[in-house]
């Protein structure tokens, strides 16, 4: 523990010191009597036992907790000889918030006596943190000294993105060969009605269509769309992010990414996931319940860290990127390189959508007429970036506050229906 | 305490023993308003210094009182120093405050008798030989030396 003098002890001593010196000097006893009270709390401050003995140890009941959800944290105050004051500050990282006992907790024990402090530790966003660190300042009974030592016994606590139930969800252009939930655009076997046609050789009986064929005098039978499972890569963007106290574009992309992949996987289709931004991240597509955990996991390490490398996506391997998958591409478009990524993609022939988690909400007016007219350009800039990617034939929908991303999801696969691929 | 120097001071030092208290006044209440802990000893130093000034205006008697004022600072400077210390928030032991009352009256009591029985050995009617001065001095050099010996052995422990 390391110990340091309270403004007490300097202060007392000095009085001491100075009424002692007076009185001495001016021959006044009632100096002495003065600071009698101050002499004597010093002398019996400094005679008692330096060092105070006491150990803390902080136990996390669980290591993963979903954003919202609270994890025990239990800190056991032992004290190895009395101790008059004993305050306890659990460190909370940025992002957890501490509930049940008051924090910092001043406490009073006996020799050998154990206090146990029970926390509830809940994350406001998700993320990975290192929890069980702590502060333990002991006073002595005058106050003239306090010890105080850093306890470090942290712990992983995983903190995973809360996920909402999407129900709708952005159709894919292509699809594989094996079986799945998406309705394929192909025909072949399947529930989903597609067309008539006229009978050929081969064709299994059960898929006539009796009454069409009663009206045309020859045999129709019934097309279908088959079921498939496609390939779905999530891209953020992670060059760049718009932060406020009440969150960033970042967390709205990694609680979007999560209940995205959640929902395709459900779906048995392949997810997969590429962070391009300070630092380029991806796991290459898979499928299950054990690959959503990879996922996620993926995500939680995702950050927008300041980078002025120039990447592109030259530097993704193929196999990351599935020549038929549908690319959600979850991006705040405020760095060109992120942009630039977007065209990029298109241009080599990815089947695109993007969901723009729109940063204007988090933006702050300057002050004065130069600042709202530099609001209004950077808005008019996003504009034109939009009217660009439409007019390629990208489908963009913005994210604002507020707004369910189902909404959103459906805005997108709405242009996906209408829109004309351009190629360029 | 800034009513007691006022009250007794006399004479050409009343001005400054007068503005020495009410700067302490001042200070003290700022001290405690924005939870500034070394301004508390200012206070202190401030009003030793009153007092001092006050005891040379008046004529040369023995001040009864003056373990009374001790206490009254002494007092002071605790409440001044335990209410700053308690502005974090933080949950505090229902035992904590009364442990600390008694510690401090404790305190008071012991520093009374001391205050007292140096005020009767240097009253008047005692028999003030030059022995009896010189156990004085010896007993406040001796305080002091031994306030700074357990300082400096306090400094020197391996808890720095």
């Amino acid at each position: 523990m390391t110990r340091y003098p309270t403004h007490k002890l300097g202060a007392y001593t000095a009085v001491v010191a100075l009424g002692l010196l007076g009185a001495l000097a001016s021959g006044l006893p009632e100096l002495v009597a003065l600071v009698a009270p101050f002499a004597v709390l010093l002398l019996c401050g400094l005679l008692q036992p330096a060092a105070p003995v006491a150990s803390v140890g902080l136990t996390l009941a669980d290591e993963r907790a979903v954003e919202g959800e609270g994890v025990a944290l239990d800190v056991e105050v032992r004290a190895g000889a009395p101790l008059e004051q004993v305050e306890v500050l659990v460190a909370v990282p940025r992002g957890l918030v501490l509930d049940g006992a008051p924090n910092p907790t001043a406490l009073r024990l006996a020799k050998g006596e154990t206090v146990r402090l029970g926390y509830a530790i809940r994350g406001t966003r998700w993320g990975l943190y290192g929890v069980g660190e702590a502060w333990l300042r002991v006073r002595d009974r005058f106050v003239l000294f306090q010890f105080e030592t850093r306890v470090d016994q942290r712990a992983p606590l995983r903190v995973y993105p809360g996920a909402r139930t999407l129900r709708g969800l952005v159709r894919p252009r292509d699809t594989r060969v094996t079986a799945g939930n998406q309705v394929a655009r192909t025909k072949g076997d399947g529930i989903e009605f597609a067309d008539l046609r006229p009978f050929v050789p081969g064709d299994r009986l059960r898929r006539v269509n009796w009454r069409a064929s009663a009206r045309q005098d020859a045999l129709w039978v019934n097309d279908a769309h088959p079921e498939r499972s496609t390939d779905i890569v999530l891209f953020l963007d992670t060059f760049a992010e718009a932060r406020s106290p009440a969150g960033s574009t970042l967390d709205a992309a990694v609680r979007a990414a999560t209940a995205l992949a959640a929902r395709y996987l459900d779906g048995r289709d392949r997810v997969g996931l590429v962070r391009l931004g300070g630092t380029l991240r991806w796991l290459e597509a898979g499928t299950g319940p054990a690959h959503l955990h990879r996922v996620v996991e993926a995500l939680l390490e995702a950050d927008a860290s300041p980078s002025y490398i120039d990447k592109g996506i030259g530097l993704i391997p193929p196999r990351v990127l599935p020549p038929r998958a549908l690319v959600i591409a979850l991006t705040p478009l405020l760095d060109e390189r992120g942009r630039a990524v977007m065209l990029d993609l298109h241009a080599r022939g990815f089947d695109l959508a993007v969901v723009e988690i729109s940063p204007v909400g988090l933006a702050e007016q300057g002050e004065g007429e130069l600042g709202e007219l530099a609001l209004r350009l950077w808005r008019l800039e996003r504009e034109a970036v939009r009217a660009r990617y439409e007019r390629l034939g990208i489908a963009v929908a913005e994210w604002r506050d507020g707004v369910e991303l189902e909404a959103v999801l459906e805005e997108v696969a709405a242009f996906r229906r209408y829109a004309r691929q351009v190629r360029g | 305490m800034v009513a007691v120097v006022i009250g007794r001071s006399q004479g050409l030092l009343t001005p400054a023993a007068v503005t020495l208290a009410l700067l302490a006044g001042v200070l003290l209440t700022w001290s405690l308003a924005t939870a500034w802990a070394p301004g508390v000893g200012w206070v202190l130093w401030a009003l030793v210094l009153g007092y001092l000034l006050c005891l040379l205006a008046q004529p040369r008697q023995v001040d009864a009182g003056a373990p009374v004022a001790g206490a009254a600072l002494f007092l002071m400077a605790e409440l001044a120093y335990w209410s700053i210390e308690l502005r974090p928030p933080a949950r505090q032991a229902r035992e904590l405050p009364g442990q600390r009352l008694t510690t401090i009256l404790g305190v008071v009591l012991a520093a009374e008798a001391l205050g007292a029985l140096a005020l009767l050995t240097a009253s008047p009617g005692a028999d003030a030989g030059i022995v009896l001065d010189a156990a004085g001095v010896a007993a406040g050099v001796a305080a002091i030396a031994l306030l700074l010996g357990l300082l400096g052995r306090h400094r020197g422990e391996p808890g720095d």
